[in-house]
């Protein structure tokens, strides 16, 4: 690019701006019917502005549409809303209630004497003013005090009640306990009788068997004894019975010798 | 505005709607009417649509962005006392709205540019559209005009729209952005030799 060319290339843009006199206009397009660098560089200009105005426009994706969205104004926007007219009257009525709120906070007294208006702030009968103040402190305190008692009574009422209905749950809870324990220790000897029972059973079963045999034992012991007691008494018997058949037979016979 | 930029405007977008029944719809719209406004916004809806869709090269930021532009203009309607064009006056919002976006957008955020959310795009319309290649051509323009405008500074791009869209004059786009002229002027220049060197290059 020559060193003069680069003079034009803002003028070259100045002209598709329509930036240029006339004069400089007509300069350029000497120039530029010279300059065949200068004239690619209007040709590239003039490509991109004709890409732009034959792009056209697209068609929506959809309409468009606003909403009204209804809102509560605040009491500012109300007042801003109003004609200077009625913000005046709003502000003198809203600054007039202002002074009497502070007037009515701050006690002050207005009273009408020796011919004219008088106000004045704070209180003039001290005294007075204590014993008021007392006084309806006293009676605020007293009613206050009233208000804590039968709270208070009714506080031992609720509490009371409650008490006993705890007691009477606990009771309840405390029989169903014991209940619960008897009938478990119950089960339990229930169950260890059983169980001794068939023990002690047994153990009966074994020594009356026991027993049984020892007596049955001693039976046939004295059976035998008996069975051995009569066989020597037997013979005993008969051994007598011999004797006294000899006796008698010598008896016999010493009768008859005699005789 | 000039003569010749508001001409263009109303043959854009108001084919029989005259500057007088536009007046009394802004009248309207100033005291509430709700109907009114909307009767403003189907006149402009297509011209702000074209504008942000130029500005942020996406199709659905640029209808959010055209939704919002038009509620605030409602909103702030009260605040229009007609000393300027009702246009002007749009541009404005929309344009400043469109740079807030763009510059609050994170560094390199995506662009859809593709054809498929054009409106062209359902398979009817698309099959009508293959039989007019004229308007296929300037589908395939209009995307290598957004590829170019992406690559402006979003304050360029809201002068370069003004000049070569909206046919403003310097002055009139220095009244619509509330900027100094040569500051307007700056930035043209600097946008068309940034869009000559895109559009050379076959963005």
């Amino acid at each position: 690019m020559k060193s003069e060319c680069s003079e034009y290339q803002k003028k070259i843009a100045g002209s598709f701006l329509g930036d240029l006199s006339e004069t400089e206009r007509k300069e350029l397009e000497e120039h530029v019917a010279a300059c065949p660098q200068c004239r690619s560089e209007q040709a590239g200009y003039a490509e991109a502005l004709e890409l732009l105005k034959s792009a056209g426009d697209e068609t929506v994706p959809h309409h468009f549409f606003v909403h009204r969205v209804e809102q509560i104004p605040n009491p500012w926007q109300l007042f801003c809303r109003m004609k200077p007219v009625w913000q005046t009257a709003t502000a003198a009525v809203a600054v007039l209630l202002l002074m009497v709120s502070v007037a009515a906070l701050s006690r002050v007294q207005i009273r009408f004497s020796s011919g004219g208006w008088a106000m004045s702030f704070g209180g003039t009968d001290i005294e007075a003013l204590r014993a008021g103040i007392l006084k309806a402190a006293e009676a605020k305190s007293r009613q206050a005090m009233d208000g804590r008692i039968q709270e208070v009574w009714a506080e031992i009422g609720q509490s009371t009640a409650a008490a006993a209905q705890h007691q009477r749950e606990y009771l309840d809870a405390e029989l169903l306990r014991l209940d619960s324990k008897l009938k478990r220790r119950v089960e339990t000897a229930e169950g260890n009788v059983r169980a001794d029972t068939q023990n002690l059973v047994y153990d009966v079963y074994q020594t009356v068997s026991q027993q049984r045999a020892q007596d049955l034992g001693i039976v046939n012991l004295r059976f035998d004894a008996i069975e051995a007691n009569n066989a020597i008494k037997a013979r005993q018997t008969n051994n007598i019975l011999g004797t006294l058949l000899e006796v008698a037979e010598l008896k016999l016979e010493q009768t008859g010798e005699q005789k | 505005m000039s003569e010749t930029a508001d001409s263009v405007l109303g043959n854009k977008q108001s084919a029989g709607v005259s500057a007088d029944q536009e007046y009394a719809w802004v009248s309207a719209s100033r005291e509430g009417d709700t109907l009114a406004f909307n009767r403003l916004v189907l006149k402009w809806e297509r011209t702000v649509y074209n504008v942000a869709l130029r500005m942020l090269q996406d199709r659905e930021e640029a209808a959010e962005a055209t939704q919002e532009v038009f509620f605030l203009a409602f909103k702030g309607i009260r605040r229009f006392r007609g000393d300027s064009r009702f246009s002007t006056w749009l541009y404005r919002i929309a344009l400043n709205h469109c740079v807030t976006r763009a510059k609050q957008r994170p560094p390199g955020a995506h662009f859809s540019l593709d054809d498929a959310n054009e409106s062209i795009g359902s398979a009817e319309q698309l099959r009508i559209a293959e039989t007019q290649s004229s308007e296929l051509i300037r589908a395939e323009k209009r995307k290598r005009v957004l590829t170019a405008l992406s690559h402006l500074p979003p304050d360029q791009r809201a002068v370069v729209e003004l000049r070569f869209f909206q046919d403003l004059t310097f002055e009139d786009i220095a009244a619509v952005l509330e900027t100094p002229l040569s500051t307007v002027k700056s930035r043209l220049y600097a946008g068309l030799e940034t869009l000559k060197i895109r559009v050379g290059a076959g963005a």
